[in-house]
């Protein structure tokens, strides 16, 4: 569903993504992990068009995305990584310009706006509310509302759960496997939260530096990097700093 | 008096906040993002020195006694409004800076060392105004007037004086205000206030303008006219003169008075403001949260401007779903923003300026009948009003929302659909009722049906040109960072060449197709031919040029 083919995106001189290929299949929850400045958010504005490759290809359900942007954004749904929204606009708005974007027919549109805002507990009341004087969590529901409205085939998804009550978080997870692995639908996600890309995701994809440094599935990567959880492998394989020796020398450096 | 200040931390926020604002002003981001270009601030810097050049005519004839203290008088009303006007229409983000306030007060900083901190910012910034403003006009003094290093120092030093007291005095009136009113009712008339505000500036340099022309201050000065002496610039243009020997008189007190004056603006700005600085911005920043009920008295308010008729009439007509998204989005804009909605209207002041002027000069002259001359009067406003859609759609480029454009570029939209959606939708919703009103307007000055084909005509040429500036700058909607002065040198003199070609077009017009209605009608019809044929031309080139586009934010 989706393909990525060598693709580099740079900046100037610097490359933030090298020479990166990754194919995921429909059905499957992907996880694009990666330390800070990794590369992680320009694949992304790739898959979903806010930005060219610099070089490569990336096909999402069979479309390229430079060649066919259109078609391609029909197919996806997606989750920034910032809740950045219209502030000026209400929830029901926002949910009209995010839906009437993607070309739904107005009914369609109220019927799905009705039945997600009630699984994702906003009443009617926010919903008439202006976006600005959301809280955080609230917008996310917002945002995520949007990425679902349309059904879209692929779901692209930057730290979905930031924010999220512990109930909205547990009722989203629960929808997104059974999207994948019910529904068909491919879910390509990127997360800090290791715990839950573990429980969540059937494939993992690690990059470090623009360039991919393992993937595989949860126990082939714990396998892989000989550690037991997750958390551990990611620190092996983007080689962070010896963690007990860096938490010796900080602790040291604070009692000086 | 300022024992709870921490002067060293006064010395590093002001540092910091000096460099991080000449950053940001100074460098623009690319749509690449890492590629940065000088920009606007360096634009601004210019055009500040460009008005100081400007002004040096002022003391050709006038560079001593009564006639130059009124000429400084005059320039100091320059730099005075220049820099309060700079500080009055950035002051909800500038000195009242919620997003600093925020980084600010997690930190061990007390109120008034954060004041204290703002306001050698604002001192700095207010100089450099001052300074580059003054430094023509100083030039000019020095090398071809009067040569006289210290009394020319003095007036460089006291010009700079005054920018920094007109700030000032804008600082206090903000503290008086937040004093009197509740932060809700500020943060919701601040909009409105500085759109008058808007009105007021530009009336001023108008009048300033023509007072110069006018007068000759060798005979109109404080002495023959003591009502020029109520106005503070001439008390710092007399503290200007006395260094060069002008001390009979009233300019004595003057001078006292301006002295007093900064005492006195800068007492009440610490008094006002100093000690719960960082509680009134907090209660400023909360209530820019807009409520329910202020939303609801907004929207009664963009209603009876018309936006739920025209919505309605537009959505019934809109054939895309590009057109219809983004009138939505621009209606909500316009009715629940109201900082966005004084940026659409800010054509406004102009045009009623420029009215002004031309009734001044004898009334706007029917272009059927009066001779160029007469017709050439109202220049100005015509002018105006042939840029107007494109400064209307400058304004919709940009957008200090631009990061929530994301959804934009995100989407199966035709990007060069929606462009032209928010073309046809500002066309119908603010420059037709505004070419309605011009219609209205020259209905007093002449014939009706000469009035409704000479706004048919402005239109036209109005649309020719909106039509070719988007052509040379497609941008989407909402999509870029809203900065000062922004768009590169390319993108000014294009639009300067637009308006000269565009009064030009005019020009003819009136020359050859208004003498007969066999003349009209024909010539008409081939300027609005000529906008249909472009189109397919702006389509392309559009479409061309948004898809490469990428998000800024």
């Amino acid at each position: 569903m989706i393909d990525i083919l060598h693709l580099s995106k740079s900046y100037g001189d610097t490359l933030a993504v090298d020479d990166l290929s990754v194919q995921i299949p429909s059905g499957e929850i992907f996880a694009l992990l990666g330390p800070n400045g990794a590369g992680k958010s320009s694949t992304v504005k790739v898959l979903t068009g806010l930005m060219q490759p610099t070089t490569g290809v990336v096909r999402i359900a069979g479309f390229d995305v430079v060649e066919e942007p259109i078609e391609v954004k029909k197919r996806i749904g997606y989750v920034p990584e910032n809740a950045i929204l219209y502030e000026s606009l209400t929830a029901d708005e926002y949910l009209d310009l995010a839906g009437t974007l993607r070309h739904l027919d107005p009914d369609k549109l109220a019927e799905r706006r009705e039945e997600l805002f009630t699984l994702f507990e906003l009443s009617k009341a926010d919903r008439k509310k202006l976006l600005a004087e959301f809280s955080k969590g609230m917008k996310q529901k917002v945002l995520l509302i949007a990425a679902l409205i349309h059904n879209p085939e692929v779901l692209i998804l930057d730290e979905p759960l930031s924010g999220l009550d512990a109930n909205a978080a547990l009722i989203f997870k629960e929808v997104l496997r059974k999207y994948a692995h019910e529904g068909g639908k491919t879910i390509f996600f990127c997360s800090h939260v290791l715990d839950v890309v573990e429980r969540l995701c059937d494939r993992i994809a690690i990059i470090n530096h623009g360039t991919l440094a393992a993937i595989g599935t949860p126990s082939e990567l714990l396998q892989e990097s000989g550690e037991l959880s997750l958390e551990r492998a990611f620190h092996r394989l983007t080689g962070g700093a010896d963690i007990e020796r860096s938490t010796e020398d900080i602790l040291r450096a604070l009692s000086q | 008096m300022f024992g709870s200040v921490d002067f060293r931390q006064v010395r590093i926020l002001t540092r910091f906040a000096l460099k991080s604002e000449w950053r940001s002003a100074s460098l623009r981001m690319r749509s690449s993002r890492k590629k940065m270009s000088r920009s606007w601030a360096y634009w601004t810097m210019v055009s500040y020195l460009g008005i100081g050049a400007f002004s040096i005519r002022l003391f050709a004839h006038n560079f001593s006694g009564d006639a130059y203290v009124t000429a400084a008088g005059f320039f100091m009303l320059y730099v005075a409004f220049i820099s309060a006007s700079n500080i009055f229409l950035s002051f909800g983000t500038g000195f009242l800076s919620p997003d600093e306030s925020q980084i600010i007060s997690m930190l061990p900083v007390g109120s008034e060392t954060f004041f204290f901190s703002r306001l050698a910012v604002l001192i700095t910034y207010t100089t450099t105004i001052g300074f580059l403003v003054s430094i023509g006009p100083f030039i000019g003094l020095q090398f071809f007037f009067r040569p006289d290093l210290f009394a020319n120092l003095a007036f460089l030093v006291v010009s700079i004086l005054t920018s920094v007291g007109a700030a000032m005095t804008v600082i206090a009136l903000y503290g008086l205000m937040l004093r009197r009113l509740k932060p809700s009712v500020i943060t919701r008339m601040m909009g409105y206030v500085q759109f008058l505000g808007s009105f007021v500036v530009a009336m001023s340099f108008v009048l300033l303008t023509r007072a110069e022309y006018s007068f000759d201050f060798h005979t109109f000065n404080i002495t023959t006219e003591p009502l020029l002496a109520l106005l503070p610039a001439f008390w710092f243009a007399s503290l200007a003169g006395i260094v060069t020997g002008v001390t009979s008189g009233i300019y004595v007190p003057l001078a006292i008075g301006s002295i007093a004056l900064l005492v006195l603006v800068a007492a009440a700005s610490h008094l006002l403001l100093g000690k719960h600085y960082q509680n009134e911005i907090s209660e400023l920043s909360a209530s820019a949260s807009t409520s329910t009920k202020e939303k609801n008295a907004s929207d009664r308010a963009a209603h009876a401007i018309g936006g739920g008729f025209l919505f309605r009439t537009y959505t019934r007509f809109a054939r895309s779903f590009e057109a219809r998204a983004v009138f939505m989005l621009l209606r909500a804009q316009f009715r629940y923003d109201t900082k966005f909605r004084m940026q659409l209207l800010a054509t406004l002041p102009l045009t009623f300026v420029y009215l002004f002027i031309a009734i001044m000069s004898g009334g706007v002259g029917d272009p059927f009948t009066a001779s160029i001359k007469q017709v050439a009067r109202a220049n100005l406003l015509y002018m105006i009003a042939l840029l107007m859609p494109m400064m209307l759609m400058q304004n919709v480029s940009q957008s200090a929302n631009y990061k929530a454009a994301w959804i934009f570029f995100s989407a199966p939209l035709d990007r060069a659909k929606l462009l032209l959606a928010v073309r046809n939708a500002l066309l119908i919703s603010l420059i037709l009722p505004y070419m309605i009103v011009l219609a209205i307007t020259f209905s007093f000055f002449m014939p009706v049906y000469h009035a409704i084909e000479h706004v048919l005509v402005l239109g036209a040429i109005a649309g020719l040109l909106f039509q070719l500036y988007i052509m040379m700058a497609p941008r989407m909607p909402f999509a870029q960072q809203r900065r000062p002065n922004r768009g590169n040198l390319a993108v000014t003199i294009g639009l300067s060449s637009l308006g000269i070609f565009a009064v030009a077009l005019l020009g003819l017009e009136i020359y050859f197709g208004y003498r007969s209605a066999a003349r009209y009608w024909p010539t008409f019809a081939l300027i609005v031919t000529m906008s249909a044929v472009l189109e397919q031309a702006v389509r392309a080139r559009v479409r061309k040029k948004l898809e490469q586009e990428e998000f800024e934010g």
